[in-house]
């Protein structure tokens, strides 16, 4: 009698289970939406890059981002060997500014930022449902987990484009509250290559987003960089500061 | 007749000052001859050898990322094709090839990943330049061919040790596929080699076929070419003029039906100013000015088809390659007003038109469309041949500017690509011309001495023959005679010395790893390739030379009277 209880507990949980679970695209698009402002945003952005034997190197950067034609511009604070330097991008193009030489460069959205792992596409707004879908099958449906002492909602997603950094992810996103809290990529050969942590969020403007990120790289072990935003406000950006002369005024 | 008989028995009775002045000539003939060898042996191996590696004598660059490191060319079988049967080609390289970073043993290191097909080394000729090329001194080249070992690869013994692998090690790798997308491996070390050629050190060398399977390449994709030429100087320039003519693009398209009705699509040239006006033209609405996938169709088909904004439609066309078709399924973002756009042509702006074409690319069409298409996207964008160096670097730094426009092909030569090197030659010849001209010059001063001396000696000679009737010019031809009997055998000689020179010089081991000079070493051996023209020509120019130094103390010789010739004494 005790084990048909308990076997109807465990019928009416997977049933109330599968009524809850939520599909893979409505996860990333919970994700999406979290990460739509719908506004201008600024911040200041701390990156700190440690390489295995090379010990850390420290980076500062104002940070100015506009949706409506994904804009965003980028002057480097810190170190001082970088300081002045800058990035733009203007619709296709992808600018990089050099103080030394009072020159802008046309680079590709591939091309390292301050010589460190992040790339200038990653600065993008690029929409995360354009990009990727849920994996078929059972690998795509959010499976419930604990992460720590979150309940998250654990799935894998695959590149719908070919022009991605990784092809295929597995997202662990909490279940109260929507957030993205850790990911890992694989190459195109399946290998991990990188496991993201999303270890801070603030909320602004009605929304969350991460203010602290921790990546590290899981195929040259040692590597890891925090992205640590701040000063983060919302609201119009004059549109001149997504130009080459804002840019290079400011680099003086 | 006389003359040269005269001449000749002379050379005999001056035996020891001919043998002294003969010595000097063959010396400066043997020097000139090296010279001639070693310049044409840089020649030899900067051409066949390190240009080559780097660049081919003339190739294709293809890209489709904006980024000068990946190179993609989706219909590759077709180009490989038209390059092979170039009369003017002896090889066609496909140059496959990514910056990667490596994992060693507790060590890593920037890298670079270049495929070489060894399977094609039946030739003994080959063979011996890829063992002449890579001089293994652990385990075997041959093991690049062994299917059971996972991604074999030769390295350097220099990366051997900045990684700190040996043979049998495993190596991992990071990369980007053509796509962009992160890439890895794991490598096995089976051969570490030893080589002069600074160029071939960064690399690590693995098969062809395995780094395009990595690197994601489809069976008809390709990278960019490189070629190989019989004869590269003459033939580089007209070789590529030659692509450039049959790489002229046509209108891309895919046909296909759509209700029974044949539809066409097209892509929109996407750049900023052609944007702006078929924007216009077609009344798209502004606030679709970002949509990459943006789909134009005519109001003759949204009525026949009963399509609207919003709808969705597939089209499947027949493939180049193989026996699938290809699909794929849009979405109607505008219609364009009636007479805009021709009944049965769709319009896709272009990210979105070749992120199906070239995925998918249809059979080949000589297409020549009855409406205007200055609107419409190429199958790739064909840059004009660069004149000079600079120009084609200029091109390459723009290359980024052509992300999402479609393909962009350059043809090239040599001389545009890897010009660097070819500056290297010249200042080779230019330094080793100089070099010998001054060596020369101090020899033709030792021969203008003894000539004189000679003929100060032999005053009293020129008297008895002026005496019994011997004309100034014939002395003076006598004494040319001489000069030209002795040149020559000489200079039969010098070229005897130089090819002994060549031989002893060639002997010495010479290690210059790491040195950027190792480039011109062959085996850690200095490199001759003496021709015929450059050394009978070294033998004349020697003769001439002799005779121009001769003539001045000739002609002072023959101008002696009788007289004063016979009562000279010394």
């Amino acid at each position: 009698m005790k084990r048909q209880i308990l076997s109807l507990i465990a019928v009416f949980a997977a049933a109330a289970f599968a009524q809850t679970a939520p599909t893979g695209q409505a996860v990333l698009e919970m994700l999406e939406k979290q990460n739509k402002l719908g506004n201008d945003l600024r911040a200041r952005v701390n990156l700190t890059q440690t390489k295995a034997g090379q010990g850390a190197k420290q980076m500062a950067m104002q940070y100015f981002r506009r949706d409506k034609d994904d804009a965003f511009a980028m002057l480097i604070d810190a170190p001082e060997a970088d300081r002045g330097n800058g990035y733009l991008r203007q619709g296709e193009h992808f600018w990089m500014y050099r103080r030394n030489t009072r020159t802008f460069q046309h680079v590709n959205r591939d091309e390292s930022i301050g010589g460190t792992n992040a790339h200038g596409q990653d600065f993008e707004n690029r929409k995360l449902t354009t990009l990727y879908a849920p994996a078929k099958g059972e690998l795509g449906t959010p499976a419930p987990e604990m992460l720590g002492k979150k309940a998250v909602w654990k799935f894998e997603v695959r590149a719908k484009l070919p022009d991605v950094d990784y092809p295929r992810k597995i997202y662990w996103v909490s279940r109260d509250e929507w957030f993205l809290l850790k990911e890992q990529a694989y190459s195109a050969s399946g290998t991990l290559m990188q496991s993201s942590y999303y270890t801070k969020y603030i909320p602004v403007d009605g929304r969350t987003i991460p203010s602290q990120m921790l990546f590290v790289d899981e195929f040259e072990k040692g590597n890891r960089t925090v992205v640590e935003l701040s000063e983060v406000k919302t609201g119009k950006i004059p549109d001149e500061t997504f130009t080459k002369a804002w840019i290079e005024s400011k680099s003086k | 007749m006389l003359l040269a008989r005269l001449a000749f028995r002379n050379i005999g009775r001056h035996l020891r000052r001919s043998l002294f002045l003969g010595s000097a000539i063959a010396l400066g003939t043997a020097v000139l001859v090296a010279a001639n060898g070693f310049a044409h042996g840089i020649s030899v191996v900067l051409f066949d050898k390190v240009m080559v590696f780097v660049a081919g004598h003339a190739g294709v660059f293809a890209s489709e990322s904006g980024s000068q490191q990946t190179q993609i060319f989706r219909d590759g079988t077709w180009l490989r094709q038209k390059l092979a049967a170039l009369p003017e080609v002896r090889r066609v390289d496909e140059a496959v090839g990514v910056f990667a970073r490596a994992l060693g043993n507790g060590k890593s290191d920037n890298t670079i990943l270049v495929g070489i097909d060894t399977r094609q080394l039946a030739d003994s000729k080959d063979r011996a330049e890829f063992e002449e090329t890579f001089r293994i001194v652990q385990g075997s080249w041959q093991a690049m061919n062994d299917s059971t070992i996972p991604l074999p690869t030769l390295l350097g013994v220099d990366k051997a040790k900045a990684l700190n692998v040996k043979l049998g090690d495993q190596v991992r790798l990071r990369f980007s596929n053509v796509n962009g997308q992160n890439q890895a491996g794991k490598a096995t070390v089976v051969g570490i080699f030893e080589t002069d050629n600074m160029f071939m050190q960064a690399p690590m060398y693995v098969g062809l076929a395995r780094l395009r399977d990595l690197m994601g390449y489809r069976p008809d994709e390709s990278s960019g070419f490189n070629l190989v030429l019989h004869n590269p100087k003459e033939d580089a320039r007209r070789v590529a003029d030659t692509i450039q003519s049959f790489m002229v693009p046509q209108v891309a398209s895919i046909p296909s039906r759509l209700g029974g009705a044949p539809v066409r699509l097209f892509g929109l040239k996407s750049d900023s100013a052609t944007r702006a006006q078929w924007m216009k033209g077609l009344s798209v609405p502004d606030s679709l000015l970002r949509e990459k996938n943006l789909v134009v169709i005519p109001t003759a088909l949204s009525v026949s088809q009963k399509l609207g904004v919003g709808d969705t439609f597939s089209l499947a066309w027949p493939l180049r390659y193989g026996t699938d078709s290809g699909r794929t399924t849009l979405i109607v973002s505008s219609i364009a007003p009636a007479g805009k756009l021709p009944d049965s042509v769709i319009a896709m702006r272009s990210e979105g038109f070749f992120r199906t074409y070239n995925s998918q690319i249809p059979k080949r069409q000589n297409l020549s469309p009855a409406f205007d298409t200055s609107w419409a996207v190429r199958e790739w964008n064909l840059l004009p041949r660069a004149a000079t160096t600079d120009e084609y670097r200029k091109q390459m730094a723009e290359l980024s500017f052509a992300r999402g426009l479609g393909p962009v092909v350059s043809v090239r030569t040599m001389y545009e690509a890897a010009s660097d090197i070819l500056k290297l030659e010249n200042v080779l010849n230019v330094v080793t011309l100089w070099a010998v001209l001054v060596l020369f010059f101090i020899i033709l001063i030792g021969v203008l001495n003894t000539l004189r001396m000679t003929i100060r000696e032999r005053t009293r000679e020129i008297g008895t023959l002026r005496a019994i009737g011997f004309q100034a010019r014939q002395v003076l031809g006598l004494f040319l005679f001489e000069t030209l009997y002795l040149a020559v055998f000489s200079g039969l000689v010098g070229v005897v010395l130089g090819f002994g020179l060549m031989e002893l010089l060639s002997s010495f081991t010479i290690h210059a790893s790491g040195n950027p000079m190792g480039v011109l070493l062959v085996n850690s051996h200095l490199y001759f390739s003496p021709t015929v023209t450059g050394t009978l020509g070294g033998v004349v120019l020697i003769a001439i030379l002799s005779l121009l130094t001769a003539w001045l103390p000739a002609r002072a010789a023959a101008k002696l009277s009788p007289a004063d010739a016979l009562r000279h004494h010394e």
